[in-house]
This record gives structure tokens, C-alpha cells and sequence, in this order.
């Protein structure tokens, strides 16, 4: 069976700051894989890796066994980025449309996205007038709209209130039940855990895949070396 | 990627506010021209031609200042007559109804005083030919009939003082229906005014999906819009707004005008310069003969408004492929939409830069290249305005493949 998909040797770096140093990842079956490093380790530029909007100085990245051009990309992963991606003068139902003429998608299917991830209140509204929760559900919708077997999603949940948290965590765990292989990036561990087991930590320029049951955050603190307890300066002891 | 294009304007209001802008400043200019018809006259001109003062006053009256035209122009091919075959019987000749005209043209039609007037032969005769064209074709003459001055001659026109004050009176025509008032847009630039407005709403070019580290172009790219298609799309969007725009807003215009003074005839004559035989003079003076064929081998001749529409508008659409183009590449640089859009706004300015041979800006004067009044500037005998109208559009298409050609990193595919 082909890998669904397959990073070998990859290198990649910024000038003088390296990020992956003869990475190597593969992904064999579909489910939902957290993404998880610290700040600049690494995790939004293996996204971009994947889709080919940056490239890599060495190494080969294949989706379902063919290099990732940009017509295997297209044809596979839906990628959601940042809200800076959407035209604020646009409303949601603008850019579902959009996505589902590029997709060749029936108008139908946009109706059902709409309804079923609850954005009937705020899609024929302009982009502009969104809360930071109302563009995220668009942007996974948009995702999901993309209809690919690889969703990777990039920090879904910054900044998220606790009604929009909940409303990604609901996708996420229903799409855990699908076919799909999702790659989400996060720092939140809480989140990740209660919707998968798998991580692929980015540690030290490499990728890392573990199965984790329990206790992710003293995973995190062993690989990254974090200080969990933090003493402030006005408590520590007089000499 | 049309339909884009199309999501992204459809709840836009910009585009509606921007052709009302266009519709009141047309309509203002169009106010304050009737306004000035009215009062050409001051009282050193009502000194010198009193004639003039009480014909001017009459435009007040228009439907009798038109009535009384048929009779003028009449009148005018008598007096031509009658100043080549019997200039002593002149005088009994004049019709009542064209004393008024005689005091103003009549020396001049018949190529007296000309120099008094600090005018050269070829006004003159550009004037009566221009008279002879309306009468033949039964134009009704706009009012006052002016002097055909073009800009040389009105740069070196040098009149006794006394003179002085009468002779932008004398040279200017006020556009007073539709159709010459579009005229006067091309003629003073007013047009490219319109694209300056368009380009402060619209001028963005693809800096919105170059800003932020180029956010939406990557989201583009991953929905198979890549660089060639998102920038050849965009610039036709360039195009047809200012298209949309100026046509809605001078569609709009011309209904009103309709309405106020009327459209106007499209085969009123416009001057334009082209090789030709010297002019014959009917007078018998070898400096006023020189002077007539000053531009020579070029000469005046006259046009149809309707043709002259037809080469400016083409000029026109040439500019706007241009503008499109040069707004891409500001966008491509500069990559922040509102510093785009002030420099799109900025750069049809050059366009009123002094004509002269060493500004490569005077070319896209649209008057200037329409009429060839261009081929005097930079000395040549030929018709430039294909030339001008193909290096336009190659211009635009040279600058739209350097943009094409200069993608971003993120536009780049997968190295291979």
C-alpha cells in the first residue's frame, strides 16, 4: 500500500538558522496527527513544505507516492492557513464559492457546509465584520469544501474563544471518523490530546512521530527541555 | 479566477460611487462651460467689436442664436465671394442678419488685418475652413465661433496691448453640447482626470495578495490560481472597470446633456495635421501665403467628430491597457495597497507635462496624437498615431510580461 505520505532527508533552513537537518517522516494511515514544537521550530514551514509553496534545499516529500507538484498538491491536500488569507470585502459564501468553481464542486455542496458546520448566521456577511473564531470556521470549511484525502490545518485554535474551540474540536473529532489524514499544528496540547493520540513532535530539526496515551505535556517537557515551574524573583528565599 | 473578480466586486459600492464622482464632475465642468459662454464678453471687448458683445449676449437666447445661423453661414459663402471677385461690391452684399458676424470674421475671412490681430494666415484659414465645412454640411456652428488657434500660434501670438484682452475671447470655444463635450475631455486631458479617480478606488493591482508575506497568493496558488493567471486576470479586471466606469458615467452624461442643450453633430469638424499640397491663397500676399503653410509639407485639415471619437477613444482604451499594467508593476514593488493606489493615482500627471520631441509623455496626450498635431511637435511629416497607438498597447504588454515573469518566490512551483 502507498504511504500517504512520505518526507526523506529533508533540509531546509533560513540563511544561517537551520530548521530540518535530514528530516524524515512517513504517514501510513489516515487519522489525525498533531503537529507540535515550539514557537520558530519549524511547523508552519513543514506545511508549506508539503504543498511546495516553499521548497526544499534537499531532500524529496511525496503524497500518495508522487513528488508533491502542484497538481498532486491540488489534487490531495486542502491546506488552511491564516485568516490573512481571506478577501475582507468578500463575504464566506464569496469564498466557498470560489473554492467550490476551483474544486468543480456542485453549488449544492456549499448549502450542506453550510448548514452542517453552523455558519448560516454570519456567511453572507463581509469577511471584515468576522470575529477571530467566525474566520476559522470559514477557513476549515473551506478545507473541508477542498474535499482531499490531506487536510493540514495550521493553528486552528489560536486565539479561540471556548464556543469556537468547541466547534473545531467537533470537525476535528468528526473527521476522525473519516478517511481523511488531518495534520494539525498546535500549541495547545489539551486540545490536540482530546482529539488524537498521535503527534509528530519537531525536535532538534527533525520530525518525530509518537503514539501518545497519556500525559503529553511531560512528553513536551522532556523533548523541549521546558521549565514547567516558574519561581517569581519576590519569592525566592533571602540568602 | 473571472469569478474572483467578479465575488470581490459584486458587494462593492466603489464602483458605483466612483461613476456618480465621474457624472458630477462632468456635469460641473460641463455647467461652468455654458456659465463662461455667457460671459466671454468684458468691456474691453464690447469697446472694440460691440458686434461681438451683442451676438455674445444672445446665446442667451439660443433658439434664436440657432435660427439665425443657417442665415450666417450663408452669409459667409457670400462674403468669400464677394472678397475674391468683387471686393468693392462687398458692402451691398451683407445680408441684415449678418452684420452682427461681419464686424467680428469679416476682415479676417478676407485675410485684412490679420497681423493687427497678432494672428497668422494659417488661423485664418483654418477658420474659414472650418466655416465653409459647416455651412457645406449644415452644422450648426458652435457659439461664438472662435478662432482656430492652435497652441504655437497662441504661444507666439503677440497683439497690439489694446488687442490684447480680446484674443482668448476670440480663441475660445465653449463645448456646449454632449457630444463636444466629450470632445473637450480628450482635448484637455479631463479623461485622463476620470482614470486618475478610477485608479485612487481601484489601483491595488496584486498587492493585496502580495502584502503579509503573500498570504492569498498562497491560497490561490493551492486552488490552481498561479502567478501568470492571477496577474493576466487582474489586469483585465484593470481594464474593464475603467472601461465600465468612464462609459456608464459619459452614457449618463450625454442623457443629461440631451436633456439641457442636446448632443451635438458628430460630423462637426475637428482640425487635424496631415501631409497635403499647400494651401492656394486667396490673398494675394507672398508672407500671408508662407504663413498659411507654416506647418508644411503638414497641413490643416478637418475630421469628423465621430472619427475623431473613434481615434481618441482607441488612445483612450491604448492608455488604460498601459495604466493597467504600470499599476501591476507598482503593485508588484510596493506590495501595500494604499501606497499602490496613491502612486497609480500619481503617475497619469506625467501626462501633462509640457508637450515638446524629449518628453516620451507628451505621445499619450490623447488630442495631440489623435489630431497629429504631434508630427509638428517632434518635426516629422508622417501620421504617428498608429505608430503611437501600437507602441502604447506594446508598452503595456512588455510591462505586463515583466510582471509575469517576476514572481514571487511563492508563486515559483516546486524545484524538480
Amino acid at each position: 500500500m502507498t504511504d500517504i505520505l512520505t518526507i526523506q532527508d529533508l533540509i531546509f533552513g533560513y540563511r544561517h538558522t537551520p530548521v530540518y537537518e535530514n528530516a524524515t517522516l512517513t504517514l501510513d494511515h489516515p487519522g489525525i496527527y498533531g503537529l507540535v514544537g515550539p514557537n520558530g521550530s519549524g511547523k508552519t514551514t513543514l506545511l508549506n513544505l508539503i504543498t511546495g509553496l516553499q521548497h526544499p534545499q534537499h531532500g524529496t516529500i511525496t503524497i500518495a507516492g508522487q513528488p508533491n507538484r502542484d497538481a498532486v498538491v491540488f489534487e490531495h491536500v486542502a491546506y488552511v492557513q491564516d485568516s490573512r488569507v481571506l478577501y475582507p470585502s468578500m463575504t464566506g459564501l464569496d469564498h466557498l464559492r470560489f473554492v467550490a468553481h476551483q474544486r468543480r464542486r456542485p453549488a449544492a455542496d456549499i448549502d450542506r457546509f453550510i448548514q452542517n458546520l453552523q455558519l448560516t448566521t454570519f456567511v453572507h456577511r463581509a469577511v471584515r465584520t468576522y470575529s477571530l473564531g467566525q474566520k476559522q470556521r470559514l477557513l476549515i470549511a473551506l478545507g473541508l469544501l477542498d474535499n482531499t484525502p490531506i487536510l493540514l490545518l495550521d493553528e486552528p485554535l489560536n486565539g479561540l474563544d471556548p464556543d469556537s474551540t468547541m466547534a473545531v474540536r467537533s470537525i476535528l473529532t468528526a473527521l476522525s471518523k473519516t478517511q481523511r489524514t488531518v495534520i494539525v499544528s498546535s500549541h495547545n496540547l489539551d486540545e490536540l490530546t482530546k482529539v488524537t493520540t498521535e503527534i509528530i513532535f519537531v525536535v532538534d530539526h527533525q520530525l518525530q512521530l509518537e503514539h501518545l496515551t497519556k500525559d503529553v505535556e511531560a512528553r513536551y517537557t522532556a523533548l523541549y527541555h521546558q521549565q514547567t515551574t516558574i519561581t517569581l524573583p519576590d519569592e525566592e528565599a533571602p540568602s | 479566477m473571472f469569478l474572483l473578480e467578479w465575488l470581490q466586486h459584486k458587494h462593492s459600492t466603489i464602483l458605483f460611487t466612483v461613476i456618480g464622482l465621474l457624472l458630477v464632475g462632468a456635469i460641473g465642468y460641463y455647467e461652468y462651460s455654458l456659465y463662461q459662454q455667457t460671459q466671454v464678453a468684458d468691456e474691453t471687448a464690447a469697446e472694440w467689436y460691440p458686434g461681438m458683445l451683442a451676438l455674445v449676449k444672445k446665446t442667451r437666447d439660443k433658439k434664436a442664436l440657432y435660427k439665425k445661423f443657417p442665415d450666417v453661414l450663408l452669409a459667409v459663402k457670400e462674403q468669400h465671394a464677394l472678397a475674391t471677385h468683387n471686393a468693392a461690391a462687398e458692402q451691398k452684399a451683407v445680408t441684415p442678419s449678418f452684420v452682427d458676424f461681419t464686424h467680428y470674421f469679416s476682415p479676417i475671412i478676407r485675410g485684412q488685418h490679420a497681423e493687427q490681430l497678432g494672428f497668422v494666415a494659417g488661423e485664418v484659414q483654418a477658420t474659414r475652413h472650418e466655416l465653409m465645412y459647416l455651412q457645406k454640411n449644415h452644422i450648426t456652428a458652435m457659439f461664438p465661433i472662435a478662432f482656430l488657434a492652435n497652441p504655437k500660434t497662441a504661444e507666439s501670438v503677440n497683439p497690439p496691448l489694446a488687442l490684447a484682452p480680446i484674443i482668448p475671447i476670440m480663441t475660445t470655444s465653449y463645448y456646449e453640447n454632449g457630444w463636444y463635450q466629450v470632445w473637450d475631455w480628450f482635448r484637455t486631458g479631463g479623461i485622463i482626470f476620470g482614470l486618475i479617480t478610477i485608479n485612487l478606488a481601484f489601483g491595488t493591482g496584486v498587492a493585496e495578495e502580495l502584502q503579509n508575506g503573500a498570504q492569498r497568493l498562497r491560497f490561490l496558488r493551492l486552488h490552481q490560481v498561479n502567478w501568470w493567471r492571477l496577474v493576466t486576470t487582474r489586469w483585465l479586471s484593470l481594464i474593464a472597470i475603467p472601461i465600465v466606469s468612464l462609459v456608464a458615467a459619459t452614457g449618463l452624461f450625454l442623457g443629461y446633456s440631451l436633456m439641457r442643450t442636446g448632443l451635438g453633430d458628430l460630423r462637426y469638424p475637428v482640425q487635424h495635421w496631415i501631409t497635403g499640397p499647400p494651401w492656394d491663397t486667396l490673398f494675394n500676399d507672398v508672407r500671408l501665403r508662407e504663413a498659411m503653410n507654416y506647418f508644411a509639407p503638414l497641413r490643416i485639415e478637418l475630421m469628423p467628430l465621430s472619427q475623431y471619437l473613434l481615434l481618441a477613444g482607441a488612445l483612450l482604451l491604448a492608455i488604460i491597457c498601459l495604466n493597467a499594467a504600470i499599476i501591476l508593476l507598482v503593485s508588484r514593488i510596493v506590495k501595500q495597497p494604499l501606497v499602490t493606489q496613491v502612486l497609480s493615482a500619481l503617475w497619469p500627471f506625467l501626462i501633462f507635462l509640457p508637450i515638446n520631441a524629449h518628453n516620451p509623455f507628451s505621445y499619450l496626450n490623447i488630442d495631440t496624437s489623435a489630431t497629429n498635431y504631434i508630427a509638428t511637435v517632434v518635426d516629422t511629416t508622417q501620421t504617428l498615431y498608429w505608430p503611437i497607438l501600437g507602441s502604447i498597447f506594446l508598452a503595456a504588454l512588455l510591462i505586463l510580461g515583466v510582471v509575469i515573469l517576476w514572481r514571487p518566490a511563492v508563486a515559483k512551483g516546486v524545484r524538480k
